[in-house]
């Protein structure tokens, strides 16, 4: 059985424009009518190749790009009060990027995979990169670059790469493997603030489930916001790159289990908290001192689908994370000072496909600390020993998925900050799609962001695969 | 059985029979029993679902009429897969799909697997591995009790509830009349849910009309509660695969949207020697091996053709 020809670029255009045409004079086909269907229409569509990427063809057809450039403004600004009155900041242009995202995999002989992913950026005026004292006008990342062989039971994976552990989609609180970067606003969900760390990871399947086991023998941390972000902390001392002085390794085991209508794991890691801590500079000096800390995980994380409803829950019990302490005092001005702690955390969601083109999730997560450990004095936690934040995400598909509407609230469960983002995103055809978002964000003015109150921003982005 | 009853292996590659089942026929029809031709049906469409390896093209688009002819108002957006299927269990009556999105290249590797059941009793699994979510999740996505549609496969027309295998017992199955359509004398069969399948189907009556001469599903009309007909789904390209007359091509109309998908079958291999674990939750993520056991699976048909 062979594969139909191939049309050329110019012969789909054509096709494309006399569908256009088309569509202009036809009228909908009513419940009640007979028609007729000819499907040779769909051989003028075939897809622009029937071979998989993998099988023949050189290097370059297992490399695709994707070009894109990003805008986003403000449409409002907070109003800052000061003693001097209210201040209200600028509008205009926060992000002008150029970005090219690559992509390349390569299948060897005897069960050899190489996958590498990067990116490169460009930041133009008007954006918060740009003419930035602190770092180039460009950037390149090594999103992947790693080996996989894979046999009849085993699968070992070397390199640069990503673990996700937990169900709850964006908010699972095991999650935690990877780092992540929200280098600013544009950035909204999980998925796409993950950051690659180079590890070693192997699997092995068998029919009472899978274990997977894992070494990484260089963690990194998530990084800083870059200064000028709407994310950049604003503190009194400068916080240095952290620096290690020992070496650090993190390793992790998870067994996982499907059961008819569910999939468990249970899970235990010795890992290094991603958020560094910073405790205040020693006397006379203005850098504030990175925190490592390592600490034991364990885990369990499960789903049940009922119907279209599915439920999701990870519980991750952490022992030895850091929390901050500081005395009790009314005034507050007390220095916090970290100490060994535990915390329990969970994350339970539902997802609800609402249609075939609509669809709804809804996620909290929360974590309480205790058991505080080598405490002297009268002293509390800086922040409330037990806190979460919630997730809800709506989405909207049309057209075969060609457009995408979607709507995401993230909010701290004491509603001191919150982010409201509502987006577009519309594939024009397989090369162009462009996509919008709004964001509103609400603050407290004793959040952790008070200048993002009230602000409001509109962005754009349009994109070119090939 | 549901309302998408199709042909052969691809049948399988939405994950099932269901109305894709219907599309194939039966070699024993007799009289207006309905039931015995769609568990004929059944029977013979496990022929094409058996260790198969196909390669499937997914045209959507939106639709129009010109001269009482259908026709895409704009240009359809295309997706190639390769879709692999096996039949399990005592009966070798469930069937374990999987299939891979190859083209276009930014959704190359993206894949979904379901496992549909024979039994009334167990509802069908499915899982779908997005590599921007970098895990693979399970979806739930059917068998609900309202009247709302399950989740789309890939984007088409085309639903996971059309992934339910046979079910027969579920349905009170007869023949309408014998009648005709585009100069083929056909069955008109219908088939309607019992109270517990009506919880879980939007489709509250589908109406199969089966072709008498090739005893192939030529077209099934799917009504909602209301009685609405909602969609419709048309077979063409009708070929005979290794003794059983399936179509190549089926085209599903959704008549509230005005939107089509047409799922062609560029390639059916039937008696693949198909590792069992090819069709586990690993495939989605482990690319070393999923693309290593695709690649031997090719080099089979391959030699196969050779000789």
């Amino acid at each position: 059985m062979g594969i139909c020809g191939i049309p050329g670029r110019h012969t789909m255009q054509r096709v494309a424009l006399a569908h256009v045409l088309a569509g202009s004079m036809l009228p909908a086909a009513s419940l009640a009518q007979d028609f007729e269907l000819s499907d040779d229409m769909f051989d003028e569509a075939e897809a622009s190749s029937s071979t998989p990427p993998d099988a023949t063809g050189s290097w370059t057809d297992r490399l695709t790009m994707e070009l894109g450039h990003q805008v986003l403004g403000h449409l409002n600004r907070n109003r800052q009060t000061t003693p001097d009155g209210i201040i209200q900041q600028a509008h205009g242009l926060e992000v002008n990027r150029l970005s090219a995202n690559l992509r390349f995999q390569e299948l060897y002989d005897n069960g050899w995979l190489l996958r590498a992913t990067g990116r490169i950026k460009a930041y133009l005026p008007g954006g918060y990169e740009f003419d930035n004292s602190a770092r180039p006008d460009h950037e390149t990342w090594l999103d992947e670059l790693y080996l996989q062989r894979s046999g009849s039971d085993h699968s070992v994976t070397l390199g640069r790469q990503t673990i996700v552990w937990g169900e709850t989609v964006g908010n699972s609180v095991l999650d935690i493997i990877n780092t992540t970067e929200y280098r600013d606003l544009t950035i909204i969900d999980l998925e796409d603030a993950r950051r690659h760390q180079w590890m070693v990871n192997w699997d092995w399947f068998s029919d009472a489930g899978t274990i997977s086991g894992f070494v990484n023998l260089y963690p990194e941390f998530n990084p800083l916001p870059v200064v000028g972000s709407p994310l950049f902390p604003e503190l009194p001392w400068r916080l240095p790159t952290a620096r290690r002085d020992e070496a650090l390794f993190e390793t992790g085991v998870r067994w996982q289990h499907s059961l008819p209508g569910s999939d468990l794991a249970i899970m235990a890691a010795w890992l290094y908290e991603n958020d560094v801590s910073y405790a205040p500079p020693a006397a006379g000096e203005t850098d504030a001192r990175p925190l490592f800390n390592d600490h034991l995980l364990l885990g369990f994380s499960g789903n049940r689908a009922i119907g279209r409803l599915l439920l999701t829950l990870d519980i991750a019990y952490s022992r030895n994370v850091l929390a901050a302490y500081a005395p009790v005092r009314e005034n507050g001005s007390a220095l916090p000072r970290y100490h060994p702690t535990d915390r329990l955390a969970t994350s339970a969601g539902l997802e609800y496909a609402l249609t075939t083109t609509r669809q709804f999730s809804f996620s909290v997560a929360a974590e309480k600390f205790s058991g505080a450990r080598h405490i002297h004095g009268n002293l509390q936690l800086v922040d409330a020993d037990t806190r979460g934040n919630l997730l809800l995400r709506y989405s909207q598909r049309h057209l075969n998925e060609d457009l995408v509407l979607s709507a995401t609230l993230q909010s701290e469960l004491d509603g001191d900050l919150s982010l409201a983002n509502l987006a577009a995103d519309w594939r024009i055809n397989d090369d162009w799609s462009l996509g919008t978002q709004l964001i509103v964000t609400r603050a407290e003015h004793d959040s952790l962001f008070p200048g993002l109150d009230e602000d409001v921003r509109l962005g754009t982005r349009l994109s070119f695969s090939f | 059985m549901t309302a998408l009853s199709n042909s052969g292996a691809y049948a399988r590659m939405l994950g099932g029979a269901g109305i894709l089942l219907l599309m194939i026929f039966s070699t024993s029809a007799q009289g207006n029993e309905g039931r015995q031709i769609m568990e004929q049906v059944e029977d013979n469409q496990r022929k094409l679902t058996q260790a198969a390896f196909n390669r499937v093209q997914l045209s959507s688009c939106r639709y129009g009429l010109q001269n009482n002819q259908i026709t895409c108002a704009d240009r359809p957006r295309v997706k190639s897969l390769e879709t692999v299927q096996i039949n399990i269990g005592d009966a070798q009556r469930d069937t374990r799909t999987i299939s891979i999105v190859r083209e276009p290249a930014a959704e190359n590797g993206v894949g979904m697997l379901s496992y549909t059941y024979d039994d009334v009793d167990r509802d069908n699994e499915t899982w779908l591995y997005l590599s921007a979510l970098g895990q693979v999740k399970r979806i739930a996505a059917g068998n609900s009790e309202d009247d709302h549609e399950p989740a789309s496969l890939f984007g088409s027309e085309f639903t996971t509830e059309d992934q339910d295998t046979g079910k027969l017992d579920d349905y009170a199955i007869r023949i309408l009349e014998e009648t005709e359509i585009s100069d083929q004398a056909v069955w008109k069969i219908e088939a309607i849910p019992d109270e517990d399948r009506m919880r879980k189907t939007r489709y509250a009556r589908v109406v199969h009309y089966v072709d008498r001469e090739r005893h192939v599903v030529l077209r099934s009309d799917m009504y909602d509660r209301q009685g609405r007909e909602i969609k419709r789904l048309m077979a063409s390209r009708i070929e005979k695969i290794n003794g059983v007359w399936t179509a190549r091509s089926l085209t599903m109309l959704n008549l509230v949207s005005n939107r089509l998908s047409n799922m062609a079958i560029r390639e059916i291999n039937t008696d693949i020697d198909i590792p069992a674990d090819f069709l586990t939750t690993r495939t989605l993520t482990d690319s070393a091996y999923r693309e290593t056991e695709l690649r031997r699976l090719r080099q089979q048909i391959d030699s196969r053709a050779s000789d």
